[in-house]
């Protein structure tokens, strides 16, 4: 496979403001969703990640439909991550409070659910893969084991910095992370945090420094920026036919962001693939469905966008 | 090569006092404390577990003045788990706090192919503290079945309302079992002075031995067919008792392990538990002299005669 997309797999329950409730339990993750937006692309990706015993109850049906590789995928406990979400009116989210955890421990699995460099190298040494992607923290023995594996496999690295890490203080570790990182992915909120700057130019000024070949900085409903060193692009939102639930955006977008940037494609189109992905993840709660029936659609998208946006 | 493996993680406490300011930390946690229960009656111990990269510094001098290999821990993070005690002077109650946070703790938890790696030869047996996920118990079945080696389990209470099921749907693939009297008058809905009826369930529960302890008065061997009191056995002043169940059930399965009877089971966990006792953290260091001190207290306390 040409991508592993590694990291937590998650089954999300969403409320939102006005009392709309995802109707049931739906196949989430950071590292699910960046999948989807890679598989949005090509086939050729792999799920390298550890679940709950349940994760057929709720995988199973999209796992057959999109001829999911199931061989990165390890059974380590009864329950997978059951993730409980709260969207405020400004459009962020968190931790629903109001949700009860089914067990007390659940912070620890996620934890012991986590996928370690050395999983990761199982699925790319010797594969020749292209792109790795992962949500991970600043943990140095971590990105210490990861940059080992990276230089002995030689892919290509997709890093989306874990809310918890983009904190000034942090720097130093990031900027070690980065080390081992080709390609990043921030959002508006944890950039303000990591730069303690305030407008989104500031943040991209800041994100300009960063020692990785290009940055995706989404910025919520508007949209997001390509970021390079010496470039920034903004690619305001797509929308297809729908806008449900926005769980798991910016990990798809990311995930897009990721197989573009390995394809060789410009900045311009690693904005506009990342959003395109994006757009089709908001149709629905949960992962995009099927990943066939919307090839087509984001290509012609990715054409048509790119093409405005080249012209003004 | 070693005879009793301790799995599990281990984790470092802070007490922070009234004014913010931190004590150095203690060595501790479940594995760890188990390993000195271990240590007391016998060299031939190896700690399983996943650490922070701080663990050489913080383990490193006790484990090295106590002869032992750290072949079996690998470093997985910046930092081993820690928690900060904080006294309320208000009502004299401590609340506790996960300083790297629960996540951190489940990444560096001990999982069923790591104790595998470590088994060896002569490996008779492996404690493990753990909760009754049967996802991991099927793992550590097929170890049992593919090695030659008993488990110790040390339970992790259930939260699940229907915590005694679990527990009873997993427990047949350990061979001895460690609890408290708090835990198991909440597992058999108890109350925690009818110990008589606490012990009659522990009984009919398909393992060998296990280890009931019943705090600052002592604990039972229980056996099928058994069950053996011994009162608390005090070395010296007992200063701190963090990590006693732990260090008592290391003790307790090298025990049973070595085929000692029931009543030296828990003769031998007692005095694993007040060497923890006598100081703030492990007991520093297992000198061919303590360890020697412990067979003589031992063979005494077996033999009917009080401690001196």
């Amino acid at each position: 496979m040409d991508y592993v997309i590694a990291g937590n797999v998650m089954v999300d329950s969403v409320r939102f403001q006005d009392g709309t409730t995802s109707d049931r339990k739906n196949m989430g993750g950071p590292s699910a969703f960046a999948y989807s937006g890679v598989r949005v692309w090509t086939d050729s990706a792999k799920l390298v990640c550890n679940v709950g015993a349940d994760f057929h109850l709720y995988f199973d049906k999209w796992v057959e439909k999109n001829r999911v590789d199931m061989s990165g995928i390890k059974v380590k406990c009864d329950y997978c991550n059951h993730s409980y979400l709260v969207y405020y009116e400004n459009g962020t989210y968190g931790q629903d409070d109001r949700a009860e955890h089914f067990r007390s421990d659940w912070q620890q699995d996620l934890g012991y659910m986590k996928t370690t460099p050395e999983e990761i190298g199982e699925h790319t040494q010797n594969k020749h893969v292209k792109g790795v992607y992962l949500a991970q923290n600043v943990d140095h023995v971590f990105w210490t084991k990861l940059n080992a594996v990276k230089n002995r496999d030689k892919f290509r690295m997709m890093w989306e910095i874990e809310a918890p890490s983009a904190y000034k203080r942090y720097m130093d570790a990031v900027l070690y992370a980065m080390e081992s990182v080709d390609v990043f992915s921030i959002n508006l909120q944890e950039a303000q945090n990591l730069f303690e700057a305030e407008t989104e130019e500031e943040c991209i000024r800041e994100i300009q420094k960063l020692p990785v070949d290009c940055t995706l900085f989404r910025v919520g409903k508007k949209g997001a920026y390509s970021v390079t060193p010496t470039e920034k692009i903004f690619i305001p939102s797509i929308t297809f036919d729908s806008e449900t639930d926005p769980t798991g955006c910016g990990n798809t977008s990311t995930g897009a962001a990721l197989y573009a940037y390995c394809e060789g494609y410009d900045a311009l189109h690693i904005g506009v693939m990342a959003n395109v992905a994006s757009a089709l993840n908001v149709r629905q709660f949960g992962i995009i469905p099927d990943f066939a029936s919307v090839r087509e659609m984001a290509l012609h998208k990715t054409e048509e966008v790119c093409s405005r946006l080249s012209n003004r | 090569m070693s005879k009793f493996l301790c799995c599990g993680n281990i984790m470092s406490d802070l007490v922070e006092d009234g004014n913010g300011v931190m004590s150095e930390p203690h060595i501790g946690g479940p594995a760890f404390y188990a390993l000195t229960g271990v240590r007391l009656w016998s060299a031939d111990c190896r700690l399983v577990s996943q650490v922070g990269a701080d663990y050489s510094r913080l383990y490193g001098k006790w484990m090295e003045d106590n002869g032992l290999s750290n072949e079996s821990v690998h470093i997985a993070a910046e930092n081993c788990s820690q928690h900060i005690l904080k006294y309320d002077k208000a009502d004299g109650t401590f609340s506790w706090r996960s300083r790297y946070g629960s996540e951190n703790l489940g990444y560096l938890k001990t999982h069923p192919e790591h104790i595998e790696e470590a088994i060896t030869d002569d490996t008779a047996g492996f404690y493990l503290a753990q909760n009754t996920d049967k996802v991991f118990w099927e793992k550590i079945a097929g170890i049992k079945e593919r090695h030659n080696v008993k488990m110790m389990w040390e339970l992790e209470p259930p939260q699940q309302e229907d915590g005694l099921q679990r527990v009873k749907d997993v427990i047949g693939i350990a061979d001895m079992w460690s609890l408290n009297l708090t835990e198991a008058s909440a597992l058999f809905d108890i109350p925690r002075e009818r110990e008589e009826d606490i012990i009659n369930l522990i009984m009919k529960m398909p393992v060998e031995m296990t280890l009931f302890r019943v705090g600052v008065r002592g604990a039972y061997c229980v056996t099928p067919t058994r069950a053996v009191f011994c009162p608390s056995i005090d070395i010296s002043a007992s200063i701190d008792p963090t990590g006693c169940g732990n260090c008592s059930t290391g003790a307790a399965m090298c025990a049973h392990l070595l085929g000692h009877s029931p009543e030296e089971v828990a003769a031998m966990a007692n005095i694993a538990a007040g060497y923890n006792a006598a100081q703030y953290g492990p007991y520093p260091k297992f000198t061919n002299e303590v360890m020697n001190s412990a067979e003589a207290l031992l063979r005494k306390q077996t033999a009917g005669q009080p401690a001196d």
